[in-house]
């Protein structure tokens, strides 16, 4: 830690990299008029979906990982009887792996 | 300086029984003694390890005619407090931590019935979560486990609604269960050695078969209080419905069972591997899983839960990696690793913990169930940036932290678990680095969703003295994301020591000796005390 994490050189340089944006931001131009096409963000090409919501942004990896979750989801019911259940099935591997090995 | 020991623990449970005596005079004269009694509080536990890493490890033998003499006479059960640099440095940041809560607790929950109530148990709570630190004997650990049990299932019911009875008793139904494998788990160790002083027994056991059943209901009844993949379905519940200030004592609740855990499994069983295997195995699906399930989350308390689980999981990671290295260059690292996380958990997922009370507060969702299930889906808070920048900062500070990035705490510890877990396998490495990138996911969408875009309604004012509160808690996390190696110095290191070594235990079987040679015989003593007992039954 004491070689490679400096957290107080790492603070100047990330100050520094700061200051850089900074000096880029006041080179912007000053006279845009608010409110129109100025202040869109110009995308190329096709346009994209408007009606993705920002909730689905993990959609991808929800996707790939639906079993998963579905399992995660079955152990999870909110009924006592499977908390119960589960805390005496992995008592019984703690015990076992006491035990045996 | 003994007595501080004692009086950590007792000072908030005579407050707690106070309190309603001094409702009837004044809730502004019952507010004031819990700072009081919490300002108090500090300064014992901050004298106390101030005077145990000068003087050594403290014993203190209650009921007894001196501190010291912890063999116990006419009735042979006696409960024995031990304190060493790691159990009062942990007493003392709790202790910090629970009253900065109850400052932010005054400020946020003003507006609810019955808070005399609420303060009771918060002090019960804390009665629990010091006495586990300081618990030297098997009876007194069991009663600790129950006063924090009963306590955290108050704090849930508190807020009276149909989903805080239904947590309640899933809550209570599970940890009926954990206390009575814990209970069998202790009466399988008296059946054997007829004593349940933890020194005693650590000198005494054989590690027979039925001490390896005692390990195992003993370890999973505290794994449950822990709270880690997969005995963490009460957390869920819990935090789901608690108000901000429960739920923080209930992560130092846990975080103060590891330390139990730990010293059980180290001190008494002298280093079980299968059940360190398991330990570590199970901390490393905690971060995987904590983390999966808090991805696909959209109630922001319930985040707040998984994120624990897997913060805590980092810990057990860390320490049971250490003892697995043992005699190994990197065992000390890895656990200085999981004791610095411990601090650093609490400071983050409190902040955090914080940061989502006040968001609560200041969108206004006071109706009760709302208040409990805010939901990311239906975009309820949104472009909170705008009117609150100081909060939107703090939360982007959390984020750093929670996800170890650099310059803040969570790196400095999560560093330095991630190189001395390496040398175990470079698996688990991957995991808890894997676990960070998902957790920076799950808090990205979070800052996405409510601080960014167009305010939708509005807001009113943050609670002033709770931003402080979050002022303070981002403070000591940036202090020690700069300074980590000071703190682990000065802070650290003598509690790593202190785990590892056995002085504490020593010392007390030395005391022991010490009284067997004014009393002719301790043994004798104790076997006559016993003869009497049953005698009498």
């Amino acid at each position: 830690m004491s070689i490679v994490y400096q957290p107080k050189i790492l603070l100047l340089l990330f100050s520094l990299i700061f200051f850089i944006i900074y000096l880029f931001y006041l080179t912007g131009e000053k006279k845009y008029k608010k409110d129109t096409v100025q202040t869109i963000a110009y995308f190329s090409g096709k346009t994209p979906y408007q009606n993705i919501k920002l909730q689905n942004v993990y959609w991808g990896f929800f996707k790939n990982f639906e079993k998963l979750y579905l399992f995660l989801s079955k152990i999870q019911r909110e009924n006592t009887n499977d908390y119960v259940f589960m805390f005496i099935i992995w008592l019984t591997f703690i015990l076992l792996t006491i035990c045996l090995i | 300086m003994r007595n501080f020991i004692i009086l950590v623990i007792t000072i908030p449970l005579l407050t707690a029984f106070l309190l309603p005596l001094l409702k009837i005079f004044s809730k502004k004269l019952s507010n004031f003694c819990i700072g009081l009694n919490l300002i108090l509080i500090n300064i014992i536990s901050f004298f106390l390890y101030k005077s145990i890493l000068e003087n050594g490890n403290i014993i203190y033998s209650v009921g007894a005619s001196a501190p010291s003499i912890t063999a116990p006479s006419g009735f042979p059960i006696r409960i024995i407090l031990t304190a060493n640099a790691l159990s009062s440095f942990l007493a003392m940041f709790f202790t910090i931590i629970a009253s900065l809560t109850f400052f932010y607790s005054l400020n946020t929950l003003k507006e609810y019935a019955n808070l005399d109530k609420f303060y009771i148990l918060y002090l019960l709570l804390l009665v629990g979560i010091l006495g586990f630190l300081f618990v030297g004997d098997f009876f007194t650990l069991f009663v600790f486990y129950e006063i924090s049990s009963i306590s955290t299932a108050g704090l849930i019911v508190f807020l009276r609604n149909k989903e805080n009875f239904k947590s309640t008793f899933h809550y209570l139904s599970i940890f009926s269960i954990g206390s009575l494998f814990l209970l069998l788990g202790i009466g399988l160790l008296y059946s054997q050695y007829g004593f349940l002083n933890m020194a005693i027994i650590s000198q005494k056991i054989q590690l027979s078969f039925l001490d390896k059943i005692a390990l195992s209901f003993i370890g999973s009844a505290l794994l449950l209080k822990v709270g880690v993949f997969p005995f963490y379905f009460w957390k869920i519940e819990a935090y789901k419905v608690s108000p901000i200030s429960a739920i923080i004592l209930s992560i130092l609740s846990s975080l103060s069972a590891i330390y139990v855990m730990f010293k059980i499994v180290f001190y008494i069983f002298g280093l079980n591997i299968p059940f360190i295997i398991a330990l570590t195995l199970l901390s490393a699906l905690s971060i995987l899983f904590g983390n999966l399930l808090a991805l696909a989350q959209k109630n922001l308390k319930k985040i707040i839960a998984y994120l624990a689980i897997s913060e805590l999981g980092y810990i057990i990671l860390g320490i049971s990696s250490g003892f697995l290295m043992q005699n190994s260059k990197f065992e000390f690292n890895a656990i200085k690793g999981g004791l610095f996380h411990i601090i650093n958990d609490a400071l983050d997922i409190g902040t955090l913990s914080l940061i989502i009370g006040v968001i609560l507060y200041i969108a206004k969702i006071k109706n009760s169930l709302s208040y409990n299930s805010v939901s990311l889906q239906q975009n309820e808070i949104r472009g909170l940036a705008h009117k609150y920048p100081l909060l939107s900062i703090s939360f982007l500070l959390v984020i750093l932290a929670l996800s170890g990035l650099p310059p803040l705490n969570g790196f400095a510890s999560k560093i330095i678990i991630y190189e001395s877990i390496f040398h175990l396998n470079p698996a688990l490495t991957i995991i808890g680095v894997l676990g960070s990138i998902l957790t920076l996911a799950v808090l990205i969408k979070i800052f996405a969703l409510i601080f960014l875009g167009a305010p939708n309604r509005d807001y009113q004012p943050a609670p002033k003295i709770a931003m402080v509160v979050i002022f303070i808690f981002l403070s000591f996390m940036i202090l020690i994301g700069l300074f980590p190696m000071q703190f682990t110095n000065y802070f650290i290191n003598p509690s790593v020591k202190a785990l590892i070594s056995k002085p504490g235990y020593k010392n007390n079987i030395h005391l022991q000796q010490d009284n067997q040679e004014q009393n002719h015989s301790i043994i004798h003593l104790t076997l006559h005390s016993k003869q009497r007992y049953f005698n009498y039954i």
